[in-house]
């Protein structure tokens, strides 16, 4: 079960990171072309998180478990792993600014609250880094206080777009909204949990267990599997948000409603 | 029309064409619009339309304005000649340009 687990949360991860870079880059240069803010902030927030951040430090763990000893210092994926951080760490900010500029626009404490978020979260990765996390080292404090931003800010997310789907919904009752655009709330706002389910499971073992790299174990077999579980339906359900395919849109039309 | 433009209209008329005073008249209107799932400070004069035909007249009835009806239509013609600017920054616009 341990290999099929294993199995299942790197192809599961690849796939997130693959289509995230897809989703960021298509966001990107819908940017380019409207020059609005918020699809630049969405963009950089999917592809930095996702396909740069998890990407990259999923190619530093991978490596380091195939070394000789994976315990032993090495400056290789001691550098590729903070690089990966920092990627994902500026995700976290672009998806915080995104929320706020979209949902929570000019209000003060959504503001405020982005900024400690953002504070929280590079203080705590500088004592993580201090504390010797980037190469390879158990997690310490640092990493928890990281783990407090990066563990709940998918549920801000999440209940801003649960939010507005319920307004939509009221909206298109009345003929005021477009029932794909509110489906695409719901839609997000799953992914947000979807999200923030995969970061939640697969730090139980770091918890518990000290280390994600002991798969062996019955407790890291089953968090590595629900985690490449809730990878793939991260993945289908940006698909279905971002890429709404034509059997999806007509669920949504007035023939197919 | 933006910025709770529509609303302070909205509002002005209901305190001027019904027994409603301003506190009264502006948390009548707010509760239609939470009713229709918008916000004040961003509904348009098209979408304040809507709210004032439909959801606006039995708002007002359940507060005992006899004449429910002709008040909102006396509301619809002042917001007839009302125009709304464009606007890209609501959740919603967005969310629309993010599909495609």
């Amino acid at each position: 079960m341990g290999d099929l687990a294993a199995a299942l949360y790197l192809i599961s991860t690849a796939a997130f990171a693959l289509i995230a870079a897809v989703v960021g880059i298509r966001l990107l240069l819908l940017s380019r072309k409207t020059g609005q803010l918020a699809e630049r902030l969405l963009g950089l927030g999917v592809l930095l998180t996702a396909s740069l951040g998890y990407g990259v430090m999923m190619v530093a763990a991978v490596g380091r478990s195939m070394l000789s000893d994976p315990s032993a210092p090495s400056a290789l994926y001691t550098y590729i792993t903070t690089a990966g951080w920092i990627f994902h760490n500026l995700g976290v900010m672009s998806v915080v600014g995104f929320v706020v500029h979209v949902f929570r626009h000019g209000v003060v404490w959504a503001r405020v609250l982005a900024v400690v978020m953002s504070i929280t979260l590079w203080a705590g990765w500088a004592l993580h880094v201090f504390q010797g996390g980037m190469a390879g080292q158990l997690p310490q404090g640092g990493f928890w206080i990281t783990f407090a931003i990066i563990g709940t800010y998918p549920f801000w997310t999440a209940i801003e777009s649960f939010a507005y789907y319920v307004r939509m919904r009221k909206r298109v009752a009345l003929g005021l909204g477009d029932q794909l655009v509110a489906n695409r709330f719901l839609l997000w706002g799953i992914a947000s949990l979807t999200t923030a389910g995969s970061i939640w499971f697969v730090t139980i073992p770091i918890l518990v267990e000290g280390n994600l790299s002991q798969v062996g174990t019955p407790l890291s077999a089953i968090c590595m599997l629900v985690t490449g579980v809730l990878g793939i339906a991260t993945v289908a359900t940006y698909w279905l948000t971002f890429f709404p395919p034509a059997w999806y849109r007509r669920q949504f039309s007035p023939e197919g409603a | 029309m933006a910025n709770g433009e529509a609303f302070d209209h909205v509002c002005a008329e209901l305190e001027s064409t019904s027994s409603l005073d301003r506190l009264a008249a502006r948390g009548t209107v707010r509760l239609a619009l939470k009713g229709a799932g918008l916000d004040p400070a961003t509904t348009t004069a098209a979408q304040m339309r809507v709210v004032v035909q439909r959801v606006l007249p039995r708002e007002l009835e359940a507060r005992g304005v006899s004449d429910a009806e002709d008040v909102c239509k006396a509301i619809l013609e002042s917001l007839g000649s009302l125009q709304d600017a464009v606007s890209g920054q609501s959740p919603e616009a967005v969310f629309a340009r993010l599909g495609g």
